[in-house]
């Protein structure tokens, strides 16, 4: 398995892998955004044939209140490639140039009150922690857990 | 809003009115202010801007227009106009206008930047690096100049690889001497050097030079994953191997054991410098054995599988190079699968590497992993080794060789298998798949198998009862969908087909890549309507990509994200030249052609039809790009013999060849609405469509493989259609020439009688062609039912339409009229053929309307569904309900296609 940044061409296979997930009906546009801006944070996972099994796309939270830090805004597995730890090598890439790169202190996501599987990759295995649920966070009305994990100790 | 506060009061209420979606009064208020103030330009540009929104893009284009020859200088306007030509599509004049509005305010930073960006959107590179000098010099910001340099580059890329290459050229000049300045600071700038280093022959030495130097350590290169793999790449091609190697066994060591890349490259340094030598003595052989089993050994209680890929690989690579090494791949391909057999991807994983081990192999491995594993299913995991092994199974030919009576009994044993997995599954949430989910759509597999063999529809029947069952606990699982798709499809049930594919909710790029799924030969289920919304759905692609796409590219300038523009200028080319665009488009002018019902519409719709888009010119159709995916439809079927994808296609695929028959039909058709003269353009015209047909062959619907020629595209209907239209389009260019003789009083006048045979003669044929064989109902009604009943009245559609030109080229060209009144005849001849075909058709569809009624379902197809049946799920009896729900929905897609291919079929006969 390879981990490599994102790329434009990618569009078209990461759009197949997002056929079966749930997906958050992000645009394609976000999409272009994310890896224009922030091309060392989006991240893809192939399988030895070259294929797209998994992506993260993630970009920086500009917001001057608020401290320096990250955000996933998806994260995605083709299912015959689960429980082999590609969401967490994603993770750990996207998390890396976070750190490093853009000196996050922590990152963020979101995630569906009714998801536990997902919510159960990110608490146990990725070690983020539950900070508030967002009431109506999804356009159909349902909740979200905000998530965070530490990248840097102060 | 602007900086005169006055004015801002005046253009509030405009601004509101716009911002809620009343254009109207957004319009009048914009008149309202042009009333006093007629020179107004920001409210006329946002009359303009109303006038787009609210759909009337001729309107807006003339306003836009008007304002241009003012010259506009005030960035309000300049922004509302952008607006405006953006989503009309039109980038050009804004160039002219930034221009005009910079030079009149040479101070203006912001306006300079809006021409850069003006002259980016349109793709302009030389005018860009022009703007982005100008704008170094007056405003002395570095980035401008990386602007010039990436515009330079941009105009290089285009050079041929052995010319030599002086913008690059021009472009490392700068960039060498700003790095020499140490004003290369960030990472993009320095991928943007590399761009143009390796973009050049032979500059490898450089481009490591680069990444190893100060440049490479002050933005930390190395610490990128991308320049770290171009950094070995680099290595290898210098032959630098022991450096190479280094690099790769530190990342695998010490990095990541499971990145298949640095293992790839790994091998490169162990193979490419022995390349030639005898392997077999190599120590690098020695080494590269050493050290892939250490990584092995390395992996701890949750193995990553790359360490043993790789040496499957590696012994692979050995097998290919100097063989005798089959039972060692072997060995290890089945210890891999102890290992990773519960996990899915497992097949995947091995299915090449068995490929290449050959038949006999194979079979031994499938001998040794049934002997280890038996058919114990209990665990989840155990499912998935179950499930594993099943794939393998068939992937070698085991289920090939199966005769229908033993497909049906393990039909029936997968569908156990799969009920027998569900009570793992009951926690899952929603979202998720079934355990056993890939033994339904391996059954439903094996049902097409049948169904090919045997050529009854019943086992589609069947699996679709089977799909629709398993959708119920796995509602996203989108393979489950697509195969129902299909075989809907085959089915000729197109209600059902878009009802399914409506719930997968694709999107975005998807469009241009899955839409073919629904949108081939869509028009062939007679529900016109239906037919175009799918269509209309899918290509909002190609709009937002006109539209948004060039944006991005701004946006990458702006963030100086250099490594994505040419990325982004690809994508957008990609989608532009899209294959399945023009497909689909072609396949909207049929339909929309097909919805003026009456003759003279359809006239009218032709006389107004665009042609700049209708090109079928050669290097146009070389140019179209194919992004149309059929890989990810799930396969096991063993190598060489056709995929899942291929066996369900109702028809062949759809490719050049027939996009330019349906852009020759609407072409011949215009000009004979036009009733012009014949000139070079109608004969090539009518040239290429005889070309066409040449060498076109019927691909046979049942049989379509990867390997058939691309020729084949056509269905046999397709093909008569063609000829027919060939017919009359020669009649048309036989009696116009005759009419143009006869006025003219020439002496080559030809004499009305040979005329008058050379027309009959040609109609004739036409009418031969014409000829269709009643359609009987078998109990069900496939796809090919409703293509030959559709294009039988699409035919006639356009026969009515040229039909007419052809009397109305008599009766309005011709001066001496009486002189082509045995002409006329057979003219008339022939549309009474037309009627009575028409009339055929529809005594046809009354007769499967009748065939189709819900009753008639009930007590027929529904009976010989049940009865007797050899499938487990139709026997078991607990399903009955849901297996007499699915046949009357099918029934009533039927039902409904028939319907309105009736009333199109009335309304044309005139």
């Amino acid at each position: 398995m390879n981990i490599r940044e994102a790329t434009l061409d990618d569009m078209i296979p990461m759009q197949n892998c997002n056929l079966h997930n749930l997906p958050e009906n992000y645009q394609m546009k976000y999409y272009f955004y994310h890896s224009l801006t922030w091309p060392q944070l989006s991240y893809v996972a192939e399988d030895e044939k070259g294929r797209i099994i998994g992506y993260v796309l993630a970009k920086l939270e500009e917001d001057p209140s608020a401290e320096p830090h990250g955000h996933i805004t998806s994260l995605s597995v083709m299912r015959t490639y689960r429980r082999l730890g590609v969401a967490e090598k994603l993770m750990t890439q996207s998390q890396n140039a976070m750190r490093d790169v853009f000196n996050c202190k922590y990152v963020s996501l979101h995630v569906r009150k009714s998801n536990r599987a997902a919510l159960q990759l990110y608490r146990d295995t990725l070690k983020f922690t539950v900070q508030d649920i967002e009431k109506k966070y999804y356009a159909d009305g349902e909740d979200a857990y905000a998530c965070r994990k530490i990248l840097k100790e102060e | 809003m602007t900086s005169n506060p006055e004015l801002d009061k005046k253009l509030r209420p405009i601004y509101d009115a716009m911002e809620v979606g009343n254009y109207r009064e957004g319009i009048q208020l914009c008149n309202k202010a042009l009333k006093s103030q007629p020179d107004l330009h920001i409210a006329k540009a946002l009359k303009a801007l109303a006038f787009e929104r609210g759909g009337k893009t001729n309107e807006a284009l003339a306003l836009c227009e008007e304002i241009q020859w003012s010259k506009p200088t005030d960035e309000p306007t300049l922004r509302t106009l952008s607006l405006v030509l953006r989503s009309a599509g039109k980038y050009e004049p804004m160039i002219k206008l930034y221009e005009n509005a910079y030079k009149a305010h040479p101070k203006n930073e912001n306006l300079a930047n809006h021409w850069f960006m003006s002259l980016a959107r349109s793709l302009d590179f030389k005018g860009q690096q022009q703007v982005a000098l100008q704008l170094h010099k007056n405003f002395k910001k570095n980035s401008y100049l990386f602007w010039a340099i990436m515009s330079m580059t941009l105009q290089g890329q285009n050079v041929s690889a052995n010319q030599p290459n002086v913008l690059y050229q021009l472009a490392e000049r700068m960039m060498a001497k700003l790095n020499n300045e140490g004003k290369v600071e960030t990472l993009e700038e320095l991928q943007l050097y590399l761009i143009i280093l390796l973009g050049q022959q032979n500059r490898h030495v450089d481009a490591l030079a680069l990444l190893e130097g100060d440049v490479g350590v002050k933005t930390k290169a190395i610490e990128n994953v991308e320049l770290r793999h171009l950094r070995i790449q680099l290595l290898i091609q210098a032959e630098r191997w022991q450096d190479a190697r280094d690099a790769t066994v530190q990342i695998l060591k010490e990095i990541n054991s499971d990145d298949w890349r640095t293992i790839l490259q790994y091998f490169d340094t162990i193979f490419l410098p022995v390349a030639g030598a005898d392997l077999k003595t190599s120590d690098n052989l020695t080494e590269a054995r050493a050290f892939t089993s250490e990584l092995a050994k390395n992996e701890g209680k949750n193995p990553k599988r790359g360490p043993f890929l790789a040496q499957i690989e590696l012994e692979k690579r050995v097998q290919e190079s100097i063989g005798d090494n089959k039972d060692t791949v072997l060995a290890l391909l089945v210890a891999y699968f102890e290992k990773f057999g519960s996990k899915s991807c497992c097949f995947e994983d091995l299915s090449t590497y068995l490929e290449g081990l050959g038949q006999e192999s194979a079979l031994e491995f499938c001998r040794r992993l049934r002997e280890a594993s038996g058919e114990k299913a209990d665990t989840v995991k155990e499912i998935t080794i179950q499930i594993n092994l099943a794939r393998f199974e068939r992937s070698v030919g085991l289920q090939a060789k199966l005769n229908p009576t033993e497909s049906m009994a393990l039909v029936n044993k997968f569908w156990k298998l799969y009920e027998d997995a569900l009570p793992l599954g009951k926690d899952l949430s929603e979202t998720e798949r079934q355990y056993g989910d890939d033994y339904a759509i391996m059954a439903a597999h094996l049902l097409i198998d049948i169904h090919k063999e045997t050529k009854s529809y019943f086992p589609l029947l069947n699996a679709t009862f089977m799909l629709e069952h398993a959708l119920n606990a796995s509602k996203h699982n989108y393979q489950i969908k697509l195969v129902l798709v299909r075989i809907y499809e085959l089915l000729g049930a197109f209600s059902c087909a878009s009802g399914i594919y409506n719930t997968m909710s694709i999107k975005h790029i998807q469009h241009d890549t899955l839409s073919h799924f629904i949108t081939d030969r869509v028009s062939s289920y007679g529900m016109f309507t239906e037919a175009l919304s799918q269509l209309y759905s899918a290509h909002e692609i190609y709009h937002s990509n006109e539209s948004e796409t060039p944006e991005m590219i701004l946006q990458a300038y702006k963030y100086s994200t250099f490594s994505k523009i040419q990325e982004f200028i690809e994508f957008q080319s990609r989608l532009e030249n899209s294959l399945q665009k023009m497909i689909a488009d072609r396949e909207m002018i049929r339909l929309e052609f097909l919805r003026e019902d009456s003759v003279s519409r359809a006239v009218a719709w032709l006389q107004e039809l665009q042609i700049d888009n209708l090109k079928y010119d050669e290097a146009f159709c070389q140019a179209r790009v194919d992004n149309r995916d059929t890989s990810v439809m799930l396969n096991w079927n063993p190598k060489g013999s056709p995929s899942v994808e291929t066996l369900t296609r109702p028809s062949a695929q759809l490719g050049r060849h027939w996009m330019v028959l349906f852009t020759l039909v609407p072409r011949i058709l215009k000009h004979m609405a036009h009733l012009a003269a014949i000139d070079d353009q109608y004969e090539k015209l009518v040239a290429a469509l005889e070309a066409l047909l040449l060498t076109a062959t019927p691909a046979s619907t049942a049989t379509s493989s990867d390997s058939e020629p691309t020729h084949s595209e056509f269905t046999a209907e397709e093909i008569k259609l063609g000829k027919i239209v060939l017919k009359v389009a020669t009649t048309f260019q036989v009696l116009s020439l005759a009419i143009a003789a006869q006025n003219s009083g020439s002496p080559s006048k030809v004499d009305p009688a040979k005329t008058a045979a050379t027309v009959k003669e040609h109609l004739t044929a036409a009418t031969a062609l014409l000829k269709r064989e009643p359609v009987k109902s078998t109990g069900v009604l496939p796809w090919g039912t409703f293509h030959a009943l559709t294009m039988t009245v699409e035919t006639v559609a356009y026969l009515n339409v040229m039909n007419q030109c052809l009397q109305n080229l008599i009766s309005t060209k011709a001066h001496k009229k009486a002189a082509f009144k045995a002409t006329n005849a057979a003219i008339q001849d022939f549309m009474a053929q037309c009627r009575q075909t028409l009339q055929s058709v529809q005594t046809d569809v009354t007769a499967l309307r009748n065939a189709v009624k819900p009753d008639r379902i009930k007590n027929g197809l529904l009976y010989e569904i049940c009865d007797g049946s050899s499938v487990d799920y139709v026997r078991s009896g607990t399903h009955q309900a849901e297996i007499e729900e699915k046949t009357l929905k099918i029934g009533a897609s039927w039902m409904s296609s028939l319907v309105y291919l009736q009333q199109e079929a009335v309304a044309r006969m005139v």
